[in-house]
């Protein structure tokens, strides 16, 4: 190949030599003189091939003329290819290309041409290449007459050319181990070579690599690549120009690998392609990273689009460059019109401000977005979202994006703030409702207390939860019954209620009602309690005042009633009184006339008795309305009775200051009575006591009741109290005996008109050391004893 | 007292009140008219004479306040109320309606008496007034309708002059009118005149300062 071209360089042409043999012969001398001048060494040999002429340039080389190489007396008999080999390789001809040298003449015979390339000894006796070719003359019979020959210098030539052939050698060794397949090409594309790499790749040799498939095309690549690259390759090639193409080359495991393959042409100095040199890089393992990585991208993208999130990325200043089709198509618009538009105008006015804090917070320090607003949706809702958004830094710690994601928290967010509006409610609701709400843990210790009941005790909240709640705001006295009501609702584990005195802000202690219920957890257990306090204070006190109203009004009832009834009985009684007063007067006058009518007068007189008898009847007739007994009788447990009447007239007492004490006999038979009549007898007698208290300073002021077996046959009741006594135990019975301002004297006088319409008997004695003790018997039920 | 110079009436519903009244006013030289009820009272057609009416409050028809409120504009004899039980509204208010007295019984003869003599002494009073209107009220009704209408006139103090102005006619003719009213009317004096229209009710029509 290589060594080809360099011999392309000689134009000595045997045809002008020829022609110049005849012009030689034609002109010898001048022939000669040409010869003698020809820049080329020239010789001449006989058909034996010794050289019977050298020009002088030849002659000049060699440093002598055909006498050093003469053929001496020795030589006869040898034959030309020993001569030549014994003169010439004395003479002239290097050693060791001797042998060449004989074979050249030996070829020339055959061939009727001689050519011989061997080194020549020169007159400093160095050698030098040669190239000599000589052809025969003939005479008419074809016999050669004489060998003409040329002898030209090619040394230079040969030793570049060894050079080249050396250098060659390398390159073919570098090519052949440098790690790309290379394939050397004709201007049309065909294969002249391959290199070693992909002989080695391939497993073909480079014949059958070389050899295109049965349908001529490459065995290299693959059918497909062939079928739809070889046009783009044939245009490329047309073209020129350097080019590149990808495809897959197989390898001799039969796997098909991708390379890019770089063809580069190989110009002559007119510029005419010679030669492509395509240089084969096996980028099948980049190619498949490639194809992973679109592949992986792919999937990355799809996984973006799919995710039920709104991705986006922005440059390092905050320009968004991405945002996934979720956004878009949650926002309405294509990153292209997002771009143009300020962020604000798709975040609700009310988090602009926050979101732009964050935002620029987290440029300024670049450290993640982290924050929650609401995004104008297409339609012109907004929902909330939860924006977090990390940065990207280049490896000068510059931040080049911001990578942010958006999940829809608007749901989240609706119920939390419902959650929280409730929440907010239900402790504006519990703070200001007009009561007092605690809650206590399970062994009654108060946590918490509201804002009303705070300001109720003048206490702040916290302030409240240090001290022990019910020792030191409720009032001594009720002190006891609380804890004991307290005690009654862990153990039972039910509600608890009481009503008591709690000290108020302003030092007072008013009226409660405290009531609380347990809260459980599943299995049961209380968790809490929680608790209202009613301040009652006021109610108690119109309850008070009602009472007194009603105590009143009773009392003004009663003077009403006993004030209708005594006008009636003045009725009753004036009217026959009347009558008799105006009879006697007409009496008076008829006797006191002149002369007295004394018929007149007797006949008056007959009807003033009548009438004075009628006023009589009159009297009697009310004593018996007074006794009138249409009363209901029933067998009745006066213990009962008197429970209930301490219950009806515990806060009468207790507004006056005055405690009843109940001690009742256990073995009380039932006694046959009018409930409502013994009602009233104990009340009264009650009442009675009450007041009778009232208006003593000292204490204590208690009135006991007392129900007691008096003998087989009665019973006894006694209530005691403790007031300023009686002056005349006697009296006090009889009606409008009165010692008191106010009242009509009648409850004494009708309670004893009850009892004694009942069979029985009252009484009232003085009290030790101090009050009254009214007592009252009644006989026990006829039925049972 | 004649026994033809009064009568006194007794409602009450209590026979034995009735009769002891009866006795006692009889012998105190009363003349007595009993009745139970008020109807009756009522029915009765009554002499024309002074009378007292004693009236017990509780009737069984008709309270006596009540039956005293329904003679109110036509004449009645005075009232005097006795009851069984005298409140203090009830008193009030029948002596407000001009009852004589109001006595509760048992009440005493002295009280009694005073108060019959006071109510007749009224009733005597109250009647001749009432003679005397109904005789001025008979001359009045001689007038001519020229007449009626001059009297008003003349009484106010116009001037002869004024009034025939008024009227449109002369004064002599007012003068003739005049003498007849004060003949009619049997009017002694012109100021008998101006009296007897006063009690007639005749109104003033012009002021006498209209003249100065």
């Amino acid at each position: 190949m290589s060594q080809e071209i360099g011999w392309y360089g000689v134009d000595i042409d045997i045809d002008d030599q020829k022609r110049t043999d005849e012009a030689l012969r034609q002109s010898e001398q001048s022939l000669n003189r040409l010869i003698e001048t020809l820049p080329a060494m020239v010789w001449r040999a006989t058909p034996d091939g010794e050289p019977d002429y050298i020009n002088p340039r030849l002659a000049n080389y060699t440093g002598r003329g055909l006498d050093g190489v003469g053929r001496g007396p020795e030589d006869l008999g040898r034959t030309l290819h020993d001569l030549v080999k014994l003169k010439v390789q004395n003479a002239m001809v290097h050693q060791d290309d001797l042998e060449a040298a004989a074979r050249a003449w030996g070829r020339a015979h055959e061939t009727g041409a001689f050519d011989l390339t061997a080194r020549l000894r020169g007159a400093d006796a160095s050698y030098r290449w040669f190239q000599a070719r000589a052809e025969p003359m003939r005479d008419a019979a074809g016999r050669i007459v004489y060998w003409y020959g040329v002898a030209v210098d090619i040394d230079d030539r040969k030793r570049v050319e060894e050079a080249l052939q050396k250098s060659e050698q390398e390159l073919r060794g570098i090519v052949d181990a440098i790690p790309q397949t290379i394939v050397v090409l004709d201007a049309d594309g065909r294969g002249l070579y391959a290199n070693r790499p992909l002989l080695d790749y391939t497993g073909l040799t480079m014949e059958q690599l070389l050899t295109p498939d049965s349908r001529g095309n490459p065995v290299l690549f693959h059918p497909d690549d062939w079928a739809r690259l070889q046009d783009e390759r044939r245009q490329a090639l047309s073209r020129s120009m350097p080019f590149e193409i990808e495809w897959r080359v197989r390898r001799k495991d039969g796997q098909y690998r991708w390379f890019l393959v770089r063809y580069h042409p190989l110009r002559d100095e007119q510029g005419r392609i010679l030669r492509w040199y395509a240089g084969g890089t096996d980028i099948d393992d980049r190619k498949r990273a490639e194809e992973a990585l679109r592949h992986s991208e792919q999937e990355l993208r799809v996984l973006i689009e799919t995710l039920p999130a709104m991705v986006w990325r922005t440059t390092g200043d905050g320009e968004p460059d991405y945002i996934n089709q979720r956004f878009a198509d949650y926002l309405g618009r294509s990153l292209a019109e997002l771009a143009q538009q300020r962020w604000q105008d798709v975040v609700h006015p009310e988090d602009a401000e926050t979101a732009a804090r964050a935002w620029s917070l987290a440029r300024d320090t670049a450290t993640p977005v982290d924050t929650t607003c609401r995004f104008r949706k297409a339609d012109g809702a907004y929902r909330w979202f939860h924006v977090h958004a990390e940065p990207l830094r280049d490896c000068d710690g510059h931040v080049v994006r911001w990578y942010g994601v958006n999940v829809d928290v608007d749901d989240r967010k609706r119920a939390e703030e419902a959650l929280r509006k409730s929440e907010r409610e239900l402790r504006l609701l519990i703070e200001t409702i007009p009561a007092a709400v605690w809650r206590a843990t399970p062994d009654g210790e108060s946590d918490y207390f509201n804002q009303r009941m705070a300001r109720d005790i003048g206490m702040s909240q916290t302030d409240l939860l240090n001290l022990t709640v019910r020792r030191d705001l409720t009032n001594p006295d009720d002190l006891g019954m609380v804890a004991q009501e307290w005690a009654r609702a862990r153990e039972t584990e039910t509600a608890f209620d009481s009503t008591h005195k709690v000290r108020a802000a302003d030092g007072s202690y008013r009226w409660v009602n405290a009531r609380a219920e347990p809260m459980r957890d599943e299995a049961g257990r209380i968790i809490h309690w929680y608790g209202v306090m009613f301040d009652i204070d006021d109610h108690k006190r119109a309850e008070e005042a009602l009472r007194t109203t009603q105590a009143k009004l009773s009392r003004a009832s009663e003077i009403a009633m006993v004030s209708e009834m005594a006008a009636s009985i003045a009725h009753e009684i004036s009217q026959p009184l009347g009558a008799l007063v105006a009879n006697g007067h007409a009496i008076q006058r008829w006797l006191s006339a002149e002369p007295p009518n004394l018929e007149r007068a007797r006949l008056t007189a007959e009807r003033l008795i009548r009438d004075g008898s009628a006023a009589a009847e009159v009297v009697n007739r009310i004593r018996a309305l007074f006794k009138r007994t249409d009363l209901t009788r029933t067998p009745l447990d006066l213990n009962e009775v008197i429970r209930e009447v301490n219950r009806l007239m515990t806060d009468e007492a207790s507004t006056k200051g005055v405690r009843i004490e109940i001690d009742l006999a256990d073995d009380m038979p039932p006694i046959w009575a009018d409930r409502m009549q013994m009602q009233q007898v104990i009340v009264n007698l009650v009442r009675n006591g009450v007041e009778a208290m009232e208006s003593e300073q000292s204490d204590p002021r208690v009135l006991s009741i007392r129900s007691t077996r008096d003998g087989i046959n009665s019973v006894l009741i006694e209530i005691r109290d403790q007031g300023s006594g009686l002056e005349d135990v006697e009296r006090v019975f009889e009606p409008f005996f009165t010692t008191k301002e106010t009242g009509m004297g009648m409850g004494l006088a009708i309670s004893r008109w009850i009892v004694e319409a009942h069979q029985g008997r009252v009484w009232a004695t003085s009290n030790t050391p101090r009050g009254a003790v009214f007592s009252f018997t009644l006989p026990i039920s006829s039925s049972t004893s | 007292m004649s026994a033809h110079d009064h009568i006194v009436f007794v409602v009450d519903d209590d026979f034995r009140m009735r009769e002891a009244l009866q006795e006692l006013l009889t012998s105190a030289h009363l003349n007595v008219v009993t009745f139970g009820s008020a109807s009756e009272y009522l029915q009765f057609a009554k002499p024309d004479l002074p009378g007292c009416l004693i009236l017990d409050v509780d009737l069984p028809d008709i309270n006596g306040l009540d039956l005293q409120g329904q003679m109110a504009g036509q004449p009645h004899p005075q009232i005097v109320f006795i009851t069984g039980h005298g409140d203090v509204p009830s008193s009030v208010r029948a002596l407000k309606a001009g009852a004589v007295d109001f006595l509760t019984k048992p009440f005493s003869d002295a009280d009694l008496m005073g108060a019959i003599h006071t109510a007749l002494a009224q009733d005597r009073g109250a009647r001749l007034e009432r003679g005397k209107l109904a005789t001025l009220q008979q001359r009045f009704s001689t007038l001519t309708p020229r007449e009626r209408e001059v009297l008003p006139l003349v009484v106010s103090g116009l001037l002869n002059k004024q009034a025939a102005a008024e009227l449109g006619i002369s004064e002599v003719t007012l003068q003739i009118h005049r003498g007849k009213i004060m003949h009619k009317m049997e009017a002694g004096s012109f100021a008998e005149l101006v009296r007897m229209a006063g009690t007639l009710g005749i109104p003033v029509t012009h002021g006498r300062r209209a003249q100065h």
